[in-house]
Formats: structure tokens, C-alpha cells, sequence
């Protein structure tokens, strides 16, 4: 009994940089080498995501109406954010669904989503201004305004596009005014963003727009609560919730790639946090064993 | 042929680049280094400057330079010296200035604040206070869950135990005594450091996604991509 208390104690002093290599081992190792993993479960708010967007394209007095994909992140969660980012696009694009870029978190992601429409436009044979527009950056603190001014006016008030190019001139924007015009917002964030839209202009039209998340996984439980109040109509949590669109889409990405890794470094973790809180009761016993001596 | 008109030589070069930066800032989990705060200044500045381009690209620019100077919006001119009143604030005599348009920012924060907290928190309570706790529904209404009526009803009777045992937590109006109330709240107590499991776990994941993202680069687009020349 004893020594394996004293193997306990001496296993929390254990270097950190010891356990960043061993860490990061975990992640490598099943990127080079082929690991059983698991099949991806699929959470319900993610089903609910893609039955959102598949009734939407499906019925016809909506599927005119132009989509918001807000890319409110950064490269720091782009390894998350991005791959929501392409998974959501992957489905609006074979829907042939119209939408608008758009982000005012940090400027990042404004190029961000720009770089993934264009990298998918090709293969669903979209075109910029024809099929898709992109609003831009507006800075976080302007955007309550405007999104209270944009309910009545959306073009007036976004004013240009990404170009320098007035919105009413843009094709895909002809018929788009109101926030009745609206069909869907889709919120990719890694900050609280969300709240604007739902505060603001999700219920301020004709009827409420079904509003869909993708936050990353930090941000993920505080959502729950909008989920059952019907505030959202589905979320994609991090990594994971991408990657479980991924296989709805049967559309494998990098979330589909990586979720070895992901799990692989899950299961240490835990096993850490294991080793760690006995290696502090073993201290604990071994303390008393001494006095007791 | 230009440099930059070599498209696979720019991927190449813009490769190694985010790899040494990766590296760079990885270098910390070592230990704190030069290396390290040089790549994190180049971070810093690099982002700063992007914001200060897009801003003026995307807004200045387009909403308040070009009408103002070739639309006759001469108008516009104003916001520069209210804009500048908020600097006042560094000087003691003249403070009051920037109180004038603090205070205009101030009032408009809180009237949208006030319908932002209703838009936002109000369907939640009445989405709290609207479930059925006795008949499970005909048919259950579009929930995240996909329940069946009688989970349904069974899971809504869970959610109003840990509604009322957490807020009992949180009242503080009165002196917790007795048996009950107590015993309540350190029921709700410990729901909360369930929560807070849940929120510490879906922490790790997304940080663990983000060194995956880093790795996955490193591994596939910078050893595999460019040092073995190996794709897909």
C-alpha cells in the first residue's frame, strides 16, 4: 500500500513540461499512425441545426430569403470556428441557399469567411454578388445601431459590400430591404456576440427568424437555456458539433479528421485529473500514516 | 515573373512563416523567452494594424470620408470635434467637456440595455415558467431534446427541482435557518459544481481543438506539405 502511495505523490511533481510532450504526443501520434476511434455521436441541438436549414430550403415562401452567416472569430479559434464555418457553408451552398457574410466580433473574421466561401464557391459553382454577398466589417460597439436601423432598411444601412460596391446594386441583394427579408442568421462566434441578434432582430419582424449557433465549446453550456426557450433553433458546439455536421452532410472535413486526436487527448486529460486528485488523497494518507508513526 | 507571381513559392514561404510563429509561440511552454515575445509583439502589431485597415476600409471610409468629401455631406465634419471631446477627460479643467458626450454614449447604452436584457432573458423565464409539469403534451413541441411526452414532462419536473434549489441558493434576502431551506441550497450548491464540471470540460475540449487545429498544420501542411513534399 505504501509505496503505491509514495508513486502517487511522486507522479504530482511530475514536470508540466513533461506532461505538454506527453499531451501533444497524444494529438500527433493519431494524425500519423491510424487509431480505432470511436463513431462520432450525433447531439440532438446539432440535428436540430441541420433539419433547421433543410426546412428552410425546403419550403418554398422562405427559400428566397437571404441568410446572415455572421463570422464573429479570429485565427486563435479558427481550428473550431472555421470548420463550423465550412460545414454550414458546405450546406447552404448545395441548397443553393443565398447569403451574406458578415462580422464585427474582430476584423479577422471577416477575411476568415471570405476565404472559406471562396474556397468552396467553385465546386457549387457559386459567384460572388450573384449567389452570395459579403457586408463586411462594422466595429463591435457600432453594431446595436445598426442593427436597430437595419430592421427597416438592411441595404441603406449596411451600405456597401466588402468592395466598396452599394448593396441595392448587388444582384443578390434585389429584393432584400427589411428585416422581413431575412430568412435565417447563423452565428459562428468565439465571443458573446449572439446576444445582438436576438435581442435586436431576431423577433422584430413579421415573425421570429430562426437563428442557429456555432459557438466554440467554452461557450457551449451557457447556450443550453436558448435552446429550450426555442431562442435558438440549433447549435453546433465546437469541434465536435462541426464534426458532427460533417457526417449529417456525409461530407467529411477536418472535424472528421481530427476526432481521434480530439478524443485521444480527452481520454488523457481525464486520466490526468484522475492521476492528479489520487496523487493528493495518497499525500493526504500518507501524512496521517506518518503521524500515526 | 514577379516574386509574388509565383503562386506555389508564396504557399511554400507563407508555410514556413505561420510554422516558425507556431513554433515561436509554443516556445513558451518551455519556458519564458525572447523568441516568444517577439512573436507575440509580431502578433499584436499585426493584428492592430488589420484592425486599423479594415475600420478605415470598411467604415471611415465608405460611411463617413467619401460622403463627407465628395457627396457635399459637409455635416459629417462634426463628428470629428465630438469625437475629440472625449479626449478631455486628461484634463482637469476641462473635464466636463467629455462628460457631455460620455453622457450622451452613457444614456444610449442604457436605454438599449434595458430592451436588450427584455429581448433577451424574458422568453427564457417564460419558457421556464411555461412547461407542462403534469399532462405529458399531445404532442411535444420542437425542443433540442427530441423527448418523448412523458420524458418530456419528466425532465421539465428536473429542470424546476434545480431551478428552485439553485435560486434558493442565491437569496439572500433572509438568513437561511431551519432544516429545509438550508439543505436546499446546498442541493443547489452542488448542481451548480455539476454545471461547473460540464462548462471546466467543454473548456478543455475547445482547448484541446485549438492545439489540434496547430498540429494538424504542423503535421500535414508543413512537414508532410513542404519539408517530405507530400500532399493530400
Amino acid at each position: 500500500m505504501r509505496p503505491l502511495l509514495v508513486l502517487l505523490v511522486r507522479g504530482q511533481r511530475i514536470d508540466r513540461r513533461v506532461l505538454y510532450l506527453l499531451l501533444a504526443a497524444t494529438v500527433a501520434l493519431p494524425m500519423v499512425i491510424r487509431l480505432p476511434v470511436p463513431p462520432v455521436a450525433i447531439t440532438p441541438q446539432s440535428r436540430q441545426f441541420f433539419r433547421t436549414v433543410e426546412q428552410f430550403a425546403d419550403d418554398p415562401a422562405r427559400r428566397h430569403k437571404l441568410v446572415i452567416l455572421c463570422t464573429n472569430y479570429g485565427s486563435g479559434t479558427s481550428a473550431e470556428n472555421q470548420t463550423q464555418t465550412e460545414a454550414v457553408l458546405h450546406h447552404l451552398m448545395r441548397k443553393r441557399l443565398k447569403f451574406a457574410l458578415f462580422a464585427f466580433s474582430t476584423p479577422q473574421g471577416r477575411e476568415l469567411g471570405k476565404a472559406s466561401a471562396e474556397k468552396l464557391a467553385s465546386r457549387y459553382g457559386y459567384e460572388y454578388g450573384r449567389d452570395y454577398v459579403h457586408f463586411g466589417f462594422r466595429p463591435p460597439d457600432s453594431v446595436e445601431p445598426l442593427l436597430k436601423a437595419a430592421v427597416r432598411d438592411i441595404p441603406g444601412n449596411f451600405g456597401n459590400d466588402i468592395n466598396g460596391t452599394p448593396l441595392a446594386e448587388i444582384p443578390v441583394m434585389q429584393g432584400i430591404r427589411t428585416v422581413n427579408d431575412i430568412g435565417m442568421i447563423v452565428e459562428v462566434a468565439s465571443s458573446n456576440t449572439l446576444q445582438l441578434w436576438i435581442a435586436f432582430f431576431q423577433r422584430v419582424g413579421e415573425e421570429p427568424i430562426p437563428t442557429l449557433y456555432c459557438p466554440t465549446n467554452v461557450m457551449a453550456p451557457e447556450a443550453f437555456p436558448l435552446l429550450a426557450s426555442g431562442q435558438l433553433s440549433g447549435m453546433l458546439a465546437g469541434l465536435n458539433g462541426a464534426t458532427e455536421y460533417e457526417q449529417l452532410l456525409n461530407e467529411p472535413g477536418f472535424g472528421s479528421g481530427v476526432s481521434a486526436p480530439l478524443s485521444y487527448s480527452q481520454l488523457l486529460i481525464v486520466l490526468l485529473i484522475a492521476l492528479g486528485n489520487a496523487g493528493m488523497f495518497a499525500q493526504r494518507r500518507l501524512a496521517r500514516l506518518r503521524e500515526e508513526e | 515573373m514577379g516574386l509574388f507571381d509565383n503562386a506555389p513559392l508564396i504557399k511554400v514561404i507563407s508555410v514556413w512563416l505561420a510554422a516558425l510563429c507556431t513554433l515561436g509561440i509554443y516556445s513558451v511552454l518551455y519556458k519564458e523567452n525572447k523568441v516568444f515575445r517577439f512573436f507575440e509583439h509580431l502578433f499584436i502589431g499585426l493584428a492592430t494594424g488589420y484592425t486599423i485597415y479594415t475600420t478605415w476600409n470598411d467604415v471611415l471610409k465608405p460611411r463617413w470620408w467619401e460622403p463627407m468629401t465628395t457627396k457635399g455631406m459637409w455635416w459629417w465634419a462634426f463628428a470629428v470635434p465630438a469625437g475629440l471631446l472625449f479626449y478631455f477627460i486628461y484634463s482637469k479643467k476641462h473635464a466636463w467637456l467629455s462628460r457631455l458626450i460620455f453622457g450622451l454614449f452613457f444614456g444610449a447604452a442604457a436605454g438599449r440595455a434595458f430592451q436588450g436584457f427584455a429581448a433577451f432573458y424574458f422568453p427564457q423565464i417564460r419558457a421556464a415558467v411555461n412547461m407542462p409539469l403534469l399532462n405529458p403534451p399531445e404532442a411535444a413541441a420542437p425542443t433540442a431534446y427530441f423527448l418523448t411526452p412523458f420524458s418530456a414532462v419528466l425532465n421539465n419536473l428536473l429542470f424546476l427541482a434545480i431551478l428552485v434549489s439553485v435560486m434558493t441558493y442565491f437569496f439572500f434576502s433572509f438568513e437561511q435557518k431551519g432544516k429545509i431551506t438550508p439543505a436546499i441550497a446546498r442541493i443547489g450548491r452542488f448542481l451548480l459544481m455539476f454545471a461547473f464540471g460540464a462548462i471546466f470540460g467543454s473548456t478543455i475540449m475547445a482547448r484541446m481543438s485549438l492545439l489540434i487545429g496547430r498540429i494538424h498544420f504542423l503535421i500535414h501542411d508543413w512537414i508532410q506539405g513542404v519539408l517530405l513534399n507530400r500532399t493530400g
